[in-house]
């Protein structure tokens, strides 16, 4: 059941129904139903996925429960413990890696070998990640172990959530979960603007500059220069409108039912630096990355050790700096494998991976830098230059993002340089790409609404509040301004392809 | 004060939806599926003809008539699926106008491609009546398309707002409102009774490119899972279900005459295996039917009003046997 579609909102308000009607301590259950027949409605067999995600990691808990009710319990049975952990993540990274990776693997090891033509279960790549971080959350004792198989089965699979995150964590979600609800007209309104803000930004913006992109990158072999860079903007426009906007239709849902799911983007156009962007873009996931994956690692054993030897051998502000450059190499390396299988994630990852690791290890030249030219690094100007900076270089790393191979997007990085020339602003190459004039006006309308929304928000102005204080013809003018510019302003193809990242 | 913001929220959907009514009423053009669908849920016949364009340009259901001697009506339309095919047929029936026969035309192309990317693919049902087939309708097909297109059916035809003054004038007319399609008419085609429109000779025989060449390893599971819904309806209802296939321009069918032979073992092979009769009528011979690509519309087979005629005495004849 795609989010776009009528039989989705229809689902949603027949929950919404439901769920408001019903006892407020059964309220859980009408959610649980839903999310499982919601989750049917795309076939049976990828069910059996989700369940076994579910059972392994609601056992492992109850395991890890049962072997450590205090310290002292836990130290006696610390191999034990250890042992569940790693078979409860053998097997669902294990089915994760099996489904997804495959063919790469295979490709890699075998070329020229059939791929083979498993489905990939809806939303494998967020319920596994979430529940695998439940996991270690009961054994590092962060939340407690969920009693209830049921309600566990409802934080696995909230059906909001479950195709593209946020990828939720359990001491924030369950609890919700457990209170009462009672219908509250605000918070609908609430919901349904933030849905309706997320529809905006999916159908005007994505869906819009997605024709272009999916132009470019398929025929690139036509194009260079200026069209390139112009597809790698406008693939901003079509990630952002569209992972952004599917979040908000996410977050606004789940708010209909007066859940909360916490922020998956924070004006990431305005990051200074590249640390800063992944602060603020697909933030859960990263989030997830330092909790899970960073800081397990920069804490082992094994890195104090490399970070003993770096100092020995680099001095002791290049070698307190190398463990954690290695580790966020690490970490991107995984945040590029997580977003698909191949050279180009792989490529993609360390890309961001090096960046962030070089920044960390050339802060003091940087430092010195501004010293000796008297650049004031906390000027606007220094701030707007970084923020540039940023930009561009988020940019650069949409060519392994988006296009079809690794050679692929070196070929486009080459072209882009090679073929640059600004004829293509003249000679009709525009109106060629599948949109025509008012459809770049109205992404150049779309966009800057989004910029000034986003700045707004960047300058600490809470846009929800403000709307909420306007008289109510205003208010009422500006929903029905953004409820008819979607059918008015949205991109005209029926059918339509869904989110991009309910496919991970 | 909770009952004054429920009351005030219950006002606001009523304005979005008295917003949403005026834009459909000044861009949602007539249509020819507004008449045809009315005809087929008030009137009374015999033969109902579903299909494509095809079925709309080349079957006249008067001259058929006068050959079978039975009442015959055309709901064959342009960018008519076989899954709108199946629910015109439930609701000639749901409205107590079950008819003796339904001659289902097969285009090969509506196999392959998909119902959903066509154009306008709400157009019939937004045509329909109100009625429990419009339901099933709607809960089959149409609550899949992008939430507006359903909520907010006039931003398909939002193209079209310098027509808005016209189309207004035409709604408020009496030929509108008495399921008319005056307003259709063009130089070239002419909407005649019974769902039939007569084209002038073409001048849009110049390519091959817009037919589509039959693959059967393009065809979906759909058209096929309704084919088989359509018969079993037909069976149970106690209607008799034929099929046939119109006959293309003798150029079109000898440049893509592999195509065309692969149609037919496909189909017979298909029909065969459930029973039902089926004719393609690409096999006429020129004695029988002239049928010279200038007695067309286009290469794709759509026939001028005179060609098709001749043809509807044929298929008479055939239906009568």
């Amino acid at each position: 059941m795609s989010f776009l579609s009528a039989k989705f909102l229809m689902f949603v308000a027949a929950v919404a129904l439901g769920y408001y009607i019903v006892p407020k301590k059964m309220q859980w259950l009408v959610l649980l139903a839903a999310s499982y027949l919601f989750y049917l409605s795309a076939g049976v067999k990828i069910l059996l996925f989700l369940l076994f995600s579910t059972f392994t990691t609601y056992a492992c808990a109850m395991a890890l429960d049962l072997t450590g009710r205090n310290a002292e319990e836990a130290s006696r049975n610390k191999k034990k413990r250890k042992f569940f952990i790693f078979i409860t993540l053998l097997l669902n990274f294990g089915v994760l890696f099996v489904l997804k990776y495959m063919n790469f693997v295979l490709e890699l090891f075998r070329p020229g070998s059939d791929p083979v033509n498993w489905i990939l279960p809806l939303g494998i790549s967020f319920y596994t990640f979430q529940s695998v971080g439940y996991v270690l959350d009961v054994y590092w004792k962060r939340t407690e172990a969920e009693k209830n198989p049921f309600r566990f089965a409802l934080f696995v699979s909230f059906f909001p959530q479950l195709l593209q995150g946020p990828i939720g964590r359990h001491s924030r979600l369950a609890a919700q979960f457990k209170e009462p609800h009672y219908f509250d007209l605000t918070r609908i309104e609430h919901g349904l603007q933030r849905i309706l803000w997320g529809y905006f930004q999916k159908f005007v913006l994505a869906d819009r500059a997605g024709v272009a992109v999916a132009e470019i990158f398929t025929n690139y072999q036509k194009y260079g220069g200026l069209t390139d860079i112009l597809g790698v903007l406008l693939y901003s426009v079509q990630l952002y409108g569209d992972f952004s906007g599917g979040m908000d239709v996410v977050i606004g849902v789940a708010e209909l039912f007066g859940i909360t799911l916490d922020e998956n983007f924070r004006q990431p156009f305005f990051s200074v630096s590249i640390t800063d962007f992944w602060h603020r873009w697909h933030i859960t996931l990263g989030t997830w990355m330092k909790d899970y994956l960073f800081y397990p690692m920069s804490l082992s054993k094994w890195m104090s050790r490399f970070g003993k030897r770096c100092r020995h051998v680099f001095g002791k502000k290049t070698g307190r700096i190398l463990p954690i450059a290695l580790s966020n190499i690490i970490v991107f390396l995984v945040v590029g494998i997580w977003h698909g299988s191949g050279w180009k994630y792989i490529v993609y990852g360390l890309y961001n991976g090096i960046l962030i690791a070089l920044a960390n290890l050339n802060t003091p030249l940087f430092d010195s830098m501004f010293r000796i030219t008297h650049i004031n690094p906390k000027s606007r100007g220094m701030h707007v230059f970084r923020i540039i900076r940023t930009f561009i270089l988020v940019n650069i790393s949409w060519y392994f993002d988006m296009a079809g191979s690794l050679s692929i997007a070196l070929r486009m990085m080459r072209d882009t340089a090679e073929k640059f020339s600004f004829n293509v602003l003249k000679d009709g190459t525009l109106l060629s790409l599948g949109l025509k004039k008012q459809d770049y006006l109205i992404l150049l309308a779309g966009i800057l609404v989004v910029f000034v929304l986003s700045l707004f928000r960047e300058n600490g102005h809470d846009i929800r509040a403000d709307v909420d204080k306007k008289v109510l013809p205003v208010r009422w003018a500006l929903y029905l301004l953004l409820f008819f510019s979607v059918p008015l302003l949205g991109m005209n193809n029926v059918a339509g392809g869904g989110f991009i990242y309910a496919r991970f | 004060m909770r009952d004054f913001k429920a009351l005030r929220a219950v006002f606001f959907l009523v304005l979005c939806a008295a917003f949403t009514a005026a834009l459909n009423f000044a861009f949602i053009p007539n249509s020819v599926a507004r008449a045809d669908l009315h005809r087929v849920s008030t009137e009374t016949y015999d033969d109902l003809f579903i299909g494509s364009s095809h079925s709309h340009s080349d079957i006249d259901p008067l001259v058929v008539d006068r050959e079978t001697g039975r009442k015959s009506t055309n709901a064959g339309m342009p960018s008519e699926y076989l899954t709108d095919s199946y629910y015109i047929v439930k609701l000639a029936c749901e409205s107590g106008h079950r008819p003796k026969r339904v001659i289902y035309e097969w285009d090969p192309g509506y196999w392959m491609t998909e119902d959903m990317a066509g154009n306008n693919p709400d157009s019939f049902y937004l045509r329909f009546p109100a009625s429990l087939t419009k339901i099933s309708y709607f809960a089959d097909k149409i609550m899949d398309m992008k939430w507006y297109y359903v909520l907010e059916p006039w931003s398909e035809y939002r193209n079209l707002f310098k027509n808005i003054p016209a189309t207004v004038k035409i709604k408020l007319g009496k030929d509108y409102r008495n399921y008319g399609t005056a307003d259709l008419d063009t130089d070239v085609k002419k909407y005649r009774p019974e769902g039939f429109a007569y084209f002038s000779k073409g001048t849009e025989t110049d390519s091959f490119s817009n037919v589509l060449s039959f693959d059967r390893t393009k065809v979906g599971e759909k058209p096929l899972q309704y084919f088989k819904k359509l018969a079993g309806y037909c069976r149970e209802q106690g209607i008799e279900f034929t099929v046939v296939t119109l006959p293309v321009p003798r150029e079109t069918y000898s440049a893509l005459l592999s195509s065309f032979q692969d149609a037919h073992d496909y189909f017979t092979g298909i029909a065969g295996s459930l029973g039902i009769p089926y004719r393609d009528f690409n096999d006429l011979s020129d004695g029988e039917l002239d049928r010279q690509v200038l007695n067309y519309r286009d290469y794709d087979g759509h026939m001028s009003g005179e060609l098709a005629e001749k043809f509807s005495v044929i298929l008479g004849k055939y239906l009568t046997k």
